[in-house]
């Protein structure tokens, strides 16, 4: 009882103050509940904290050094004598974005005085060692570099290397492009402009100053409106990172959170150095201009290192907006900003009074805009990637920063984008074919080592569409036919150029039981033929009957020793050509031809470097011996003599002087593709002519591909094809008629080469020149 | 028969023949036309890229006698590009394949060179001699075979043709 009592005592003892009691207990609780919401609060907060630290160091550390693949053409290489005009100079510092000014003072900067040139190259990193700068002195005559001298020395020079052309850039699926700069290689002005325009207490605050944030939150309340935001360096850099362009509160939230832990991490140096790689400076297109590298480059031509005051002052006025100040397209906000960023380094006393007046009073000294790098040569960059690609994976090629030396010539590539262009338009008008359909595709390659100078895979060269180089697989006609006679005089069968083949009416059973009866382009049969003109002259029907000889067998295996390795349909019909390449697999085996019959890969890839200029990988050229050099050396002169006087003899008078070219027409059924592939002492090139829906072109390999050919073999500056005969090979006068043997000299004698113990015996008389035979063949 | 009981007494010859540096160049049938490109272009044209060719094949010795010879055969490269039909060129990039150990591709060049070299004889035999040492070094002894005659040969013709120099 007593104890009840006491508790009701109790109880009426705190009747006086129970509520409050309870009132207290209430608040205990609250306070409680609070405590562990706010703990929990706490823990998400730093569970989120943590997430967030996870995400910045992660993106931080990966992404600062995520640099697209540069790739460059070949590098040019000039020495006395060299082949070269002064045009061609010209266009080469033009596309190497070199100055022309009065007194070259800086590398890059060229002019001229009289036939002399005199330029500052710049100093470049190759696979094979360093070039250095060099003042130079270059004069061209008569077509050939005349003379080459080191200004530094005053001595000649025997080669000089120049830096290459860049060409493009394999770039990420966000489509930003930079150019790496370490803080170091930024010009301290540049560094200190930015700061004081941007963030002036940037080596003071963590990474968000208070009192911005409050002056931008009073600007915002006054406008109703977000209009500044108040952010450092620090988080415009976050900014830019990691979150969207959303104006939120939340996103503030976390970007002030992650400005914090980013100052946290890393120190003031690499935050503003990874600052000025990742500011958007820019758009070439679909390209996003990033980085005060890239924009150096992108806007004036040059290395941040060279950059004017004026010119620093420009890119520093840019982070307001790239866009809306952009220099090219609004010059005079550009030019405003600009003065004003001038004004204000100037009252921070980064320059003085007068070099910021002398400066502001300048021009912009914007170069003009190139049109971008990535979209002018795409059926080239599009065969580098996939050669690339054999080695490398997707996003080395984008974000390691890889330096690509190609064998692209930029001369050659324009000449031929030029001439395809203008010979498609002339012959849709010269046949009435209708406008913009014909379509056309060509590769270039250089005949001594197979390195790919030129491809186009489009009539609209910078259409990074469809790559008929590459892909446009079709029917070759009698460009296969040099397969056919090379197994022939390669064989132990006793052929040569001289062998008559016989040219009458040839029926085939085919193993469908169906009768095939090949005909000749003119519908005639020719009696017996030399080999060598049969060939000349594309005939048909001895052609099959000379591969029905060998067997199909026989002929693709040829064709696999040339280099061709897609399906080869073994049929009669092959002999013809019906079967399926692209241009490029045509110019393979060409190239082994041209490689007397040593087969070189063609390759249009040099070497690899890293990002630091370490050799990753070269692609060195190599050869194999496929063919005997002396059947190909035979081969070869028929091919010549295609040109001369067969099917391609157009090529003589379009090119107006000897150029000895060897090559091959080839016309499918119904005109529906047109063909031609050749080459001369230098270029290789296979032209192909037709319609993406294989309708006719009433073109012919004659009348269309050579066309092209030997205009861009003209304007690209061919030389003549001089052909070495190989040991185990003699030249002898013979009857074209008879194929006998004939005294020295005779009229209507050849000269055709033999591999030796192999030519007719024995001597004929000369015989008179009005023969049937020859005059149907020469229409005499 | 004899040839092949004779072939450890060659192979000795022949390894010293090609083994070590090429001290000087073998004479080149300098040949106007081999690397100028237009016909008729003067007098200056005739040693069109001689001089730089030259240049490139002394570095890329220094480089190949240093044991680099990725870069060596990057110069020779380069000299190529300039003298294609240079088989002296050709001859080098061998050389320097043949002290990589990579032996296919060394024969594969020295061939190529000999499809280019014309009859000067001793140049015939120094590639000749290379292809030897690079059959021999794969195990290809009937294709060794058939090289060391012709280095046989030629070493026979040279001592028959100039006598003096031996």
């Amino acid at each position: 009882m007593p104890a009840r009592r006491a508790r009701s005592g109790n109880r009426r003892a705190g009747s006086r103050r129970p509520r409050s009691r309870r009132q207290a207990s209430r608040r205990r609780r609250l306070l409680r509940l609070l405590l562990i919401v706010l703990a929990l609060l706490m823990l998400v907060l730093a569970a989120y904290t943590l997430y967030l630290d996870f995400v910045i160091r992660k993106q931080f550390e990966g992404r600062r050094w995520a640099l697209p693949a540069r790739v460059y053409a070949r590098p040019l290489e000039l020495y006395p004598g060299k082949a070269f005009t002064a045009r061609r100079f010209e266009r080469e510092l033009q596309l190497l974005g070199y100055h022309r000014v009065d007194t070259p003072q800086e590398p890059g900067s060229w002019t001229q005085i009289g036939d002399a040139y005199l330029l500052i190259t710049r100093p470049f990193v190759f696979w094979d060692g360093k070039e250095p700068s060099r003042r130079v002195r270059v004069v061209f005559r008569n077509g050939r570099v005349g003379s080459l001298h080191d200004m530094d020395t005053s001595r000649g020079m025997d080669l000089l290397r120049l830096d290459p052309v860049l060409i493009g850039g394999f770039i990420t699926s966000r489509n930003e492009d930079r150019v790496l700069v370490r803080l170091n290689e930024v010009p301290p002005l540049l560094v200190r402009a930015l700061i004081a325009i941007e963030d002036r207490d940037f080596y003071r605050h963590h990474g968000i100053t208070l009192r911005g944030m409050a002056r931008a939150l009073w600007a915002n309340l006054r406008a109703g409106r977000t209009v500044q935001g108040g952010s450092t360096l620090t988080q415009q850099l976050v900014k830019n990172y990691f979150l969207s362009n959303r104006r939120t509160l939340w996103r503030k939230f976390n970007e002030v959170i992650m400005a914090l832990l980013l100052e946290l991490h890393y120190d003031k140096n690499d935050i503003i150095e990874s600052y000025m790689n990742e500011v958007y400076l820019g758009q070439d297109g679909r390209r996003a201009i990033h980085g005060f590298g890239l924009a150096s480059h992108f806007y004036f031509n040059r290395p941040l290192k060279r950059l004017r005051v004026e010119q620093i002052a420009l890119l520093v006025g840019l982070v307001k907006g790239a866009s809306y100040y952009d220099p090219r397209r609004h010059p005079q906000r550009a030019l405003k900003r600009r003065n004003l960023v001038l004004r204000e380094m100037a009252g921070r006393g980064l320059i003085t009074q007068g070099v910021a007046l002398a400066a502001s009073r300048r021009g912009l000294g914007v170069a003009p805009h190139r049109h971008s790098s990535l979209a002018r040569y795409p059926a080239f960059m599009d065969l580098v990637r996939r050669q690339l690609r054999r080695d490398y994976r997707e996003e080395d090629l984008t974000s390691e920063g890889l330096r690509i030396f190609t064998t692209l010539d930029p001369h050659v590539q324009e000449t031929a984008e030029r001439e395809l262009a203008l010979r498609i338009t002339a012959l849709e008008r010269a046949y009435r074919l209708p406008r913009g359909k014909l379509q056309g595709a060509m590769v270039i390659t250089r005949t001594s080592n197979a390195e790919v100078l030129a491809v186009i895979g489009d009539r609209r060269v910078r259409y990074a569409g469809f790559n008929r180089a590459l892909d446009a697989v079709r029917q070759v006609g009698s460009l296969i036919k040099p397969a056919v006679y090379l197994t022939a005089l390669a064989s132990d069968k006793g052929f040569t150029l001289a062998t008559p083949l016989r040219d009458s009416r040839l029926r085939i059973r085919t193993p469908q039981g169906d009768i095939w009866e090949p005909q000749n382009y003119d519908r005639r049969y020719h009696g017996d033929v030399p080999l060598y003109l049969s060939l000349a002259h594309s005939y048909n029907i001895p052609t099959v009957r000379l591969g029905m000889q060998l067997g199909t067998a026989a002929v693709i295996d040829t064709l696999r020793r040339l280099g061709v390795r897609r399906y080869l349909p073994p049929y009669p019909s092959l002999f013809l050509g019906a079967a399926r390449l692209s241009p490029i697999e045509v110019t393979q085996m060409y190239q082994t031809l041209a490689g007397g019959g040593f087969r070189t890969p063609v390759r249009a890839i040099r070497a690899v470097l890293d990002k630091s200029s370490k050799p990753l990988r070269r692609y060195p050229l190599t050869v194999e011996q496929v063919i005997d050099a002396r059947a190909v050396y035979l081969l070869v002169r028929a091919l010549q003599e295609v040109v001369r006087q067969g099917t391609a003899r157009p090529v003589v008078t379009i090119i107006g002087r000897p150029l000895m070219a060897a090559g091959k027409t080839g016309t499918t059924d119904d005109l529906r593709d047109s063909w031609f592939a050749g080459f001369t002492g230098n270029y290789l090139g296979v032209v192909w002519l037709g319609m993406d829906d294989n309708s006719p072109t009433r073109l012919t390999g004659a009348t269309g591909a050579l066309r092209v050919w030997a205009h861009v073999m003209r304007e690209a500056g061919a030389t003549p094809l001089r052909l070495r005969p190989p040991q185990g090979v003699r030249e002898v006068w013979i009857d074209p008629v008879t194929g006998q043997r004939t005294s020295d000299g005779c009229d209507t004698a050849v000269r055709l080469p033999f591999v030796t113990d192999t030519e007719p015996e024995p001597v004929v008389q000369c015989r008179k020149r009005n023969n049937k035979w020859w005059k149907r063949l020469f229409g005499l | 028969m004899t040839v092949i009981r004779s072939m450890p007494l060659l192979f000795v010859s022949l390894l010293f023949g090609a083994c070590g540096p090429v001290r000087e160049m073998p004479r080149v049938p300098v040949d106007d036309r081999t690397s100028t490109s237009a016909a008729g272009s003067g007098p200056a044209a005739a040693v069109t890229g001689r001089r730089a060719v030259l240049a490139l094949l002394r570095r890329a010795q220094a480089l190949q006698a240093q044991g680099k010879y990725a870069r060596a055969a990057a110069l020779v490269e380069r000299a190529l590009r300039i003298e294609p039909e240079n088989p002296v060129v050709w001859q080098r990039m061998a050389g320097i394949r043949l002290q990589q150990a990579r032996y296919r591709q060394a024969e594969s060049l020295a061939m190529r060179a000999l499809s280019l070299a014309g009859p000067e004889l001793r140049l015939r035999l120094t590639l000749w001699r290379m292809i030897a040492r690079s059959r021999y070094q794969r195990g290809d002894w009937r294709g060794a075979d058939r090289a060391v005659r012709e280095v046989v040969g030629l070493q026979r013709r040279i001592h028959q043709t100039a006598p003096a120099n031996r």
